[in-house]
């Protein structure tokens, strides 16, 4: 795979402990002066890095954000902060109208239900450019979506339908990866006989009379996807997570989880009541020190040793666009003998050549991960999640699930959805789609970014992933580049705080299998002349910060909850 | 000159201060000792626990005859009849109160934005999950709820674990019913309030349990003004079948709006059809409680949104929040 100017390694000599040097290292980044020439030229080289555990390049890279661009984006929310309590103060005083939610009359004293400083973020800067997120559509979420337009007369306190739709905009906003989200075509009949057959719904929990045949077939059919032993399926993707991790782990246990992990994840670790500790995002020695340092200390205060440790890790962060090391993950767990815990919400039927996740990407063995998560929302288009693994594991947890005794069961014409995409992408269905929309994917994926790059803006993440975060640092050129993007016919994802760090506000792209060549040009060609308008392209093609850097003491924290 | 200073100083004085010197001195050069013994490990003995140390399984082995291992298998729509492990059977167990599972008019409504819609939503609310039939559930919810507005959650249990931690935070009172489900209990766990239990349907206990609470309140009025009370009751309890005296919980509201009690939220899980019964039987208008959790009456309005899915109604704009 070549990387295009501004990509991440490049030939340089490589250090006893894995790392590579070139000379100079400042703040720890790796001054790459060579880097455009040699890479131009020559292939990249993390292949040989950690005795070989990576059969394919991993390309990573998170371009270090200007100078400048970052004072500007302080000044920026420092001047919304300063009209922000000007607006409260007018508010006060009643020089404004008051428009957010106040107690009725009779509860005047009661404690108030909202302090008022935690929600200064929402009513001044959340609430100004509030058009950007939860518009409504009104067709499938496929690769074109019509979307209903909504005006606002009192600057987005309310909003008034006017009654058009706006037709054909380019969708690059749905989780949409491998194209399953149509309203024609074999999913969606198969999806409708079920429904003349079984009704629309359960209305009755696993363990008691919720479990339909349906069910059986859709968990035979997801542990042959895997390649495990047995698997199980759950009502909500969200769910899975938060009720199934306090099943596993409890008080007494240790669990090692991402930076950057989803709030689903982080839910289910408080539940349960073990012993949280953060490494740093995608950082190997970090992980390794944490493991390190709790068998030796044991549990804080007592010294007992930890009943388990379990390692949290997403197969594609979100966010990031990034991608989990698993090989290095995998090592590690296996020598120091923790669980391993892969949530492949993103990245089942996105990543790998035959769709079946972030395992089939690297080319690694799946009965090496101890529980595999994953949800049919995205690849799919349907809803719930699963969990795969041993059969004493998913034995386990058909007994003492909160969600198997306590909530409902998947509804039968979803099932019946994820039945037969999963059929189509395994190819059992007897066609090629399947294997067609995963090989689409991939080169959409590849030629997006690519191109992204080489208009000059600043992407985030791993080479392979079909995320693709676009950055934008600056808080008015989020709501700018929503609306922009709108007029244009594009609809968008734009993010900010709190879902990313306060001066890292991005617009995330979600590339499908459904997306044609043309659609990706034409979206191309107006994100470069939005990016022209608002000056988004901040990338100088230097500076690229390793994530193999030389430890030492002071680039981690550990964090205890 | 110095020794004139030292002669007038009185006595004590100078006693006191030798004292002090001799300590600094033997402080100087006694040896120093470290609060907590040290261990430095060798990298040969950290190597040695590594090796040694065996996790748990990571789960217990369950034993074949396990009462919940091995589920009934249903084949065929669960309506008022339901084939089980191949047998025939009248359903009681399914929560199917209206019948409407297998209702030929919510099939052909589902059925027709299937076409339109296909399956999934693809995406969180607010990244284009946002869909004209959302809205349209919403604005019904709310109008046969009677309440300002409504927002709709894709999975029960989630509705209730995450909209008592969306009010409740740490530091702020819960009373409860000791016979909450158990989504109410994850609720409460996850918002770290302070949790006070009262009997099953007991409204003398509540009082007792709030008379308590206002004597605590006395003693320190600061705190008392910024934290929050709320009470959570369901409509009709999953757990023991009965249904919350409404009615009286009212009175309560009221008498402790008159004692000085600060905020009273009351979030109510109500079944299908117990809602309507409820506002028959309790007389007391919707209007006093703020925020109402639900199922709806339909299981399903259309395959756009999931199995079960579950409302939030609320009196105030405060949905955005």
């Amino acid at each position: 795979m070549r990387p295009e100017p501004g990509g991440c390694c490049c030939r340089r000599p490589l250090r006893a402990n894995g790392c590579v040097a070139n000379g100079e290292v400042r703040n720890g980044y790796v001054r790459s002066s060579a880097a455009a020439a040699a890479a131009a030229a020559g292939q990249v080289h993390h292949v040989t890095q950690n005795g070989g555990l990576y059969k394919r390049p991993f390309n990573e890279a998170f371009e270090e954000t200007p100078m400048l661009v970052a004072v500007l984006t302080y000044v920026g929310y420092g001047v919304l902060t300063l009209f922000g309590y000007l607006r409260d103060f007018l508010r006060y005083w009643r020089i404004e109208k008051c428009h957010y939610a106040t107690e009725r009359e009779e509860q005047k004293d009661f404690v108030p239900l909202y302090q008022d400083f935690e929600n200064f973020y929402t009513r001044n800067l959340y609430m100004r450019i509030r058009d950007n997120w939860n518009r409504p559509i009104c067709s499938v979420p496929g690769a074109r979506m019509d979307i209903m337009e909504r005006q606002s007369h009192d600057y987005n306190w309310s909003f008034r339908y006017t009654g058009n739709t706006i037709k054909g905009v380019i969708n690059m906003g749905s989780y949409n990866y491998l194209g399953f989200a149509r309203n024609t075509g074999s999913c969606q009949e198969a999806a409708a006989k079920v429904l003349e057959e079984y009704g629309v719904g359960v209305c009755s929990t696993r363990q008691e009379i919720g479990n339909l045949d349906k069910h059986e077939e859709l968990e035979k059919l997801v542990a042959s996807f895997l390649g495990v032993e047995a698997a199980m399926a759950y009502g909500m993707g969200f769910a899975t997570n938060s009720m199934n991790i306090p099943a596993l782990v409890s008080k007494g246990c240790l669990i090692l989880s991402d930076e950057l992990n989803h709030a689903s994840l982080v839910l289910g670790a408080r539940l349960s009541g073990a012993t949280i500790r953060v490494f740093k995002h995608n950082n190997m020695q970090s992980l390794e020190k944490l493991l390190k340092d709790a068998i030796v200390c044991g549990q804080p205060r007592t010294r007992r040793p930890w009943k388990k440790i379990l390692i949290l890790v997403e197969g594609i962060y979100s966010m990031e666009g990034s991608i989990v090391r698993l090989p290095e993950v995998i090592a590690l767990k296996k020598k120091y003998k923790a669980y391993l815990y892969l949530d492949e919400a993103h990245s089942i039927g996105a990543l790998g050549p035959a769709g079946r996740g972030v395992v089939d990407y690297f080319g690694l063995d799946p009965e090496d991960v101890d529980v595999m998560m994953g949800t049919f929302t995205k690849s799919f288009g349907a809803s719930g999640g699963y969990i795969g693994g041993k059969k004493e594991l998913i034995d386990y947890l058909r007994t003492h699930s909160h969600s198997a005794v306590y909530a409902t069961s998947l509804s039968p014409p979803v099932v019946q959805q994820i039945i037969t995409s999963m059929k189509c992408i395994m190819g059992k269905d007897g066609t090629t789609l399947g294997k067609e929309c995963v090989q689409q994917l991939a080169e959409n994926t590849r030629y997006f970014r690519r191109r992204l790059k080489e208009m000059g803006f600043i992407i985030y993440g791993n080479e392979d992933s079909p995320v693709v975060p676009l950055m934008l640092y600056m808080p008015a050129k989020i709501g700018a580049f929503g609306r922009e993007m709108l007029k244009r016919n594009i609809g968008v994802v734009v993010v900010g705080f709190p879902a990313t760090p306060i001066i890292e506000s991005r617009a995330r792209f979600c590339l499908s299998a459904a997306h044609t060549k043309e659609i990706l040009d034409t979206a191309l060609k107006e994100i470069d002349e939005v990016g022209d308008l608002l000056q988004l392209k901040y990338s100088r093609h230097r500076l690229v910060p390793l994530l193999d850097r030389p430890f030492d003491e002071t680039t981690y924290e550990e964090t205890e909850d | 000159m110095f020794v004139t200073v030292i002669s007038q100083a009185p006595a004590y004085h100078l006693i006191l201060e030798g004292i002090l010197i001799l300590w600094i001195i033997r402080l100087l050069f006694s040896k120093t000792y470290k609060l907590q013994e040290r261990s430095d490990l060798t990298v040969k003995e950290k190597e040695e626990l590594i090796e040694e140390w065996q996790p748990e399984p990571l789960v217990p082995p369950i034993s074949k005859d396990h009462p919940a291992l091995n589920y009934n298998i249903v084949s065929g729509p669960p309506s008022h009849s339901i084939v089980v492990n191949g047998k025939e059977c009248i359903n009681f167990a399914s929560f199917n109160f209206l019948g409407l599972l297998d209702n030929p008019r919510v099939k052909a409504a589902a059925l027709a934005s299937l076409k339109k819609y296909g399956v999934g939503t693809c995406g969180p609310r607010g990244f284009y999950g946002t869909f004209d039939v959302h809205l349209d559930l919403e604005d019904r919810l709310a109008k046969f709820m009677k309440t300002e507005e409504a927002i709709i959650y894709s999975y029960g249990f989630a509705t209730i674990a995450s909209a008592i931690p969306a009010y409740s935070k740490r530091g702020d009172i819960v009373f409860v019913d000791r016979a909450a489900c158990f989504a109410i209990q994850k609720g409460l766990q996850a918002s770290r309030s302070n949790i006070k239990l009262f009997e099953h349907n007991d409204m003398a206990d509540l009082e007792r349990l709030l008379k308590e609470q206002e004597i605590e309140d006395q003693k320190n009025p600061r705190k008392a003004r910024v934290t929050r009370r709320f009470i959570v009751v369901e409509g009709l309890y999953m757990n023991t079948g009965t249904i919350c005296p409404l009615p009286e919980l009212k009175l309560h509201f009221e008498a402790s709006q008159v004692s000085g009690l600060s905020s009273l939220l009351v979030l109510r899980f109500c079944k299908p059809a117990a809602g309507t019964e409820l506002q028959t039987v309790s007389c007391c208008s919707w209007a006093d409680t703020e925020v109402v959790l639900g199922k709806p009456l339909l299981t399903t309005f259309s395959s756009v949104l999931e199995s079960q899915p579950h409302f939030v109604c609320l009196f105030k704009d405060t949905l955005f929040n």
